[in-house]
């Protein structure tokens, strides 16, 4: 490896990985936005959880409601998530592979314009209401100021940039050979498909936005509102699969930080990164699907059927990442009990929680996806607070919690600070979660009767049965929720900024006598038992709670009035 | 390892039988709600509904105006909540629009007051038409043991056939974000004996 230039690069001496010290304070810069981002979109939910909760007792009026859910979605879905997943393609991309960063001014580039973007849409979003009022999705006609799209648009060009970048990276390091081997290691491959994602994401979102910049310039005419919504998902539901394969990427580098543990076999891990890629393009429609604009088998196909193949994935990681753990800790402890190594994992690694919290809400959260992507069920449950449920399951319990457990890595690999508080961030970990599963039942009670999402009160609903006290109890769970939720969310802050600046200075300079990572060549050894008997009962139990879910919405849906005709 | 190059050969390792007894569970799950939403769509009462006309908000309004007329089996009533509504209580087209904040059911019938009800016959077909004249709005009818909610597009005509099979007085809302009077929007349905 004589091609490391030694004053460019440092050693990590925990991991021995080249670190490219430029790339440093970039990565540094994206993970401070992202954090910020956090904190907005933190201060957002506090007001909208109590606000939601029955009693009169709220910062806000009604109108401003609506401004505070716009604050959140954007802060949180757009830049808190984009922000830090671009720190981790840098991360990815230069240190797991030792490698340069192809471009520090594509870096800076990127950043720059993400920032200029990320400003507009924060002076939109706060200066601008109830102008700027739109949510996130920003569903033409409705007419924003022209500058909360030319940020959308701006931040997606940065974004292109970044990934740009990053692709250039991984071929110079593929050309140099700066790490061992020729197929990338699993993590970093689960975030190139991540990447290849946002390129579709990207172009689609472009064309939505730039379009939108248009009509609010009176330039055009309004486009097309079906049109419009279809390709803006096509941007705003491919993003998840940025996100779920950046999670699920994550998800492993962490196991292995903390047990070692690698993969059950590495070709299923690979193919399921790519089953997104493979599946992602149709499911824009599945929020379409009692819209006008298509017929049946539109529908039922690209929404319901295709968007079913697109579980197989997440359903692959979500058993091979705890079967992973459950091998390792085996193999180290020669547990026996079926799930005594869940208690044996690491817990004083905020790696654990984050992971085994996060793949058990994520699961879920899946299942909560899958039924209300079934075309006729989609009929009961759409723009109600379940689906709220669903994404918190998912995007909040899945990718932020993921992005927590790393981000205290990160802090300690990269600035090279000790996170201060000691065992803090395994309870702030703990405690998010907590608050997370009471915020989504919560919105699970209200919106399966009927509660609408992005509604700042239904005390207008006065005319029958609603908004009664079976109503109130799922209200109250989402503001009791929402409370421990942002609390732990305020500790994750607190412990990064903190330690980010005043944290104990960690030893940065490793040798570079000390090899470079690499694999241990093992041979698999072949039994006939189980590998992971634990995993597969847990699978087990939550396919069949499932099939009773899905079987029983079914039949809830079978007592409304007639609807459609049956072909 | 996940964070360092994999083994050698990695694609050659043959899938063990953890990875092989799962993928047979995945594979089971997908067919057994692919079969039930596929059976659904020819079995089941309850389907979204998927016919349309393209139409402008102008030719939508006015044509919603034009047909709820009495002539059509369609007469001005009241609703027992007190609010003026439509009656409809022979089988038929029905017209409903949204607009920034409102549910209305508009007929050259009213003498210049607004329906935001429509009033149903139980167990009759009606032919429901949806249409927005300003921004996308959400058809929700909320009930204690179930709902339904339609996306309502402006440039469309939305419609579909439905038969109501109990009575009472049911609150239709809006679901989707329309604006910051949004959750005034309201509008009402009964259904008679
Ligand atoms: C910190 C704890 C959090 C709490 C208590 C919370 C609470 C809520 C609530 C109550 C709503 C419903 C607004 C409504 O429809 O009336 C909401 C919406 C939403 N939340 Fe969160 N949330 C949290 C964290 C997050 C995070 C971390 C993300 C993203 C990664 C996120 C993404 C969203 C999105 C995208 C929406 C939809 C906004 C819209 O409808 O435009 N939330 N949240
Ligand atoms: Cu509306
Ligand atoms: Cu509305």
């Amino acid at each position: 490896m004589s091609l490391i230039n030694e004053d460019e690069f440092r050693v990590c001496p925990k991991t021995n990985f080249r670190v490219f010290r430029k790339a440093e304070p970039l990565m540094i810069a994206n993970a401070v936005v992202a954090v910020l981002a956090l904190a907005i979109g933190g201060v957002a939910a506090l007001i909208m959880g109590i606000h939601k909760m029955p009693i009169r007792f709220s910062f806000i009026d009604n109108s401003t409601y609506y401004q505070v859910v716009n604050i959140h979605g954007i802060n949180m879905l757009i830049l808190w998530i984009v922000w830090f997943e671009i720190a981790a393609v840098y991360f990815a991309s230069t240190a797991m592979l030792n490698s340069k960063m192809a471009s520090m001014r594509l870096g800076w580039g990127a950043f720059a314009l993400m920032l200029l973007g990320t400003l507009m849409l924060e002076w939109t979003i706060f200066f601008d209401h109830p102008n700027s009022t739109v949510m996130f999705t920003a569903y033409v006609p409705l007419k924003a100021n022209p500058f909360f799209y030319l940020g959308y648009i701006l931040f997606a060009v940065g974004v292109l940039v970044a990934g740009i970048n990053f692709f250039l990276t991984i071929y110079q390091a593929q050309k140099t050979k700066s790490y061992p081997h020729e197929s990338l290691p699993l993590a970093v491959y689960g975030v190139f498909v991540a990447v290849v994602i946002a390129v579709q994401a990207i172009i689609n979102g472009a064309i939505v936005m730039i379009l939108a910049y248009l009509y609010s310039y009176d330039i055009i005419a309004a486009p097309n509102a079906d049109f419009w919504k279809q390709v803006f998902w096509g941007f705003g539901h491919t993003a998840q699969y940025i996100n779920i394969s950046a999670t699920a990427a994550v998800w492993y580098i962490l196991i292995n930080i903390a047990t070692g543990a690698k993969p059950l076999n590495e070709k299923y891990s690979r193919f399921a990164f790519m089953g997104y890629l493979l599946f992602t393009v149709p499911v824009a429609t599945h929020h379409l699907i009692v819209d006008p604009a298509y017929s049946m088998p539109f529908k039922l196909i690209n929404a319901t059927l295709i968007a079913l193949a697109l579980a197989v994935p997440s359903l692959i990681h979500a058993f091979v990442i705890p079967g992973a753990l459950e091998r390792q800790i085996r193999e180290k402890n020669h547990s026996e009990g079926l799930f005594s190594w869940l208690r044996e994992l690491p817990w004083n690694e905020p790696a654990i929680p984050a992971v085994i919290w996060g793949i058990l809400l994520f699961g879920i959260g899946g299942m909560l996806g899958s039924i209300q992507g079934t075309y006729q069920l989609n009929m009961i449950t759409h723009n109600t607070l379940r689906i709220n449920a669903h994404f918190h399951l998912t995007v909040v319990a899945g990718t932020t919690m993921a992005f927590m457990g790393l981000a205290y890595y990160f802090i300690e690999l990269i600035p090279a600070r000790k996170i201060i508080g000691g065992n803090l961030k395994v309870i702030q970990l703990h405690l998010f979660a907590l608050g997370l599963a009471i915020l989504t039942l919560g919105m699970f009670i209200a919106g399966v009767q009927g509660a609408p999402r992005r509604t700042a009160t239904y005390d207008y609903y006065t005319s029958l049965g609603v908004n009664t006290f079976a109503w109130q109890i799922g209200l109250w769970l989402l503001g009791i929720g929402a409370i421990i939720t942002v609390t732990g969310g305020a500790l994750f802050v607190g412990l990064i900024v903190i330690s980010l600046f005043f944290g104990k200075k960690v030893d940065k300079e490793g040798s570079f006598d000390s090899p470079i990572p690499t694999n241990v060549e093992e041979e698999e050894a072949h039994t006939n038992k189980l590998e992971a008997p634990g995993s597969m009962s847990i699978g087990f139990v939550f396919m069949i709670a499932f099939i009773v879910f899905y079987m029983f919405t079914f039949l809830v849906l079978s007592r409304g009035w007639k609807i459609g005709v049956p072909i | 390892m996940s964070i360092t190059n994999p083994n050698k050969n990695w694609w050659k390792v043959p899938l063990g039988k953890d990875e092989k007894i799962w993928s047979g569970v995945i594979i089971l799950m997908i067919l057994m709600m692919g079969s039930m939403t596929v059976g659904w769509v020819f079995t089941g009462d309850q389907n979204p509904p998927d016919k349309f006309t393209s139409i402008s908000n102008e030719n939508f309004l006015s044509t919603a105006t034009s047909e709820n007329v009495a002539s059509k089996g369609v007469f001005p009533g009241k609703l027992s909540n007190g609010n003026t509504s439509l009656d409809r209580f022979t089988s038929g087209d029905i017209y409903l629009v949204a607009q920034r904040f409102t549910w209305f059911a508009p007929s050259s019938d009213l003498n210049g007051s607004t329906a935001n009800g429509v009033k149903f016959k139980v167990g009759l077909t009606y032919r429901m038409h949806l249409g927005s004249i300003d921004v996308l709005h959400g058809f929700q009818i909320v009930g204690d043991n179930w709902i339904i909610s339609l996306q309502v597009v402006p440039g469309y005509d939305y419609y579909f056939d439905f038969t109501p099979t109990t009575t009472g007085l049911f609150q239709i809302i809006c679901n989707e974000f329309c604006g910051i009077g949004h959750h005034t929007m309201l509008g009402f349905l009964e259904v008679v004996a």
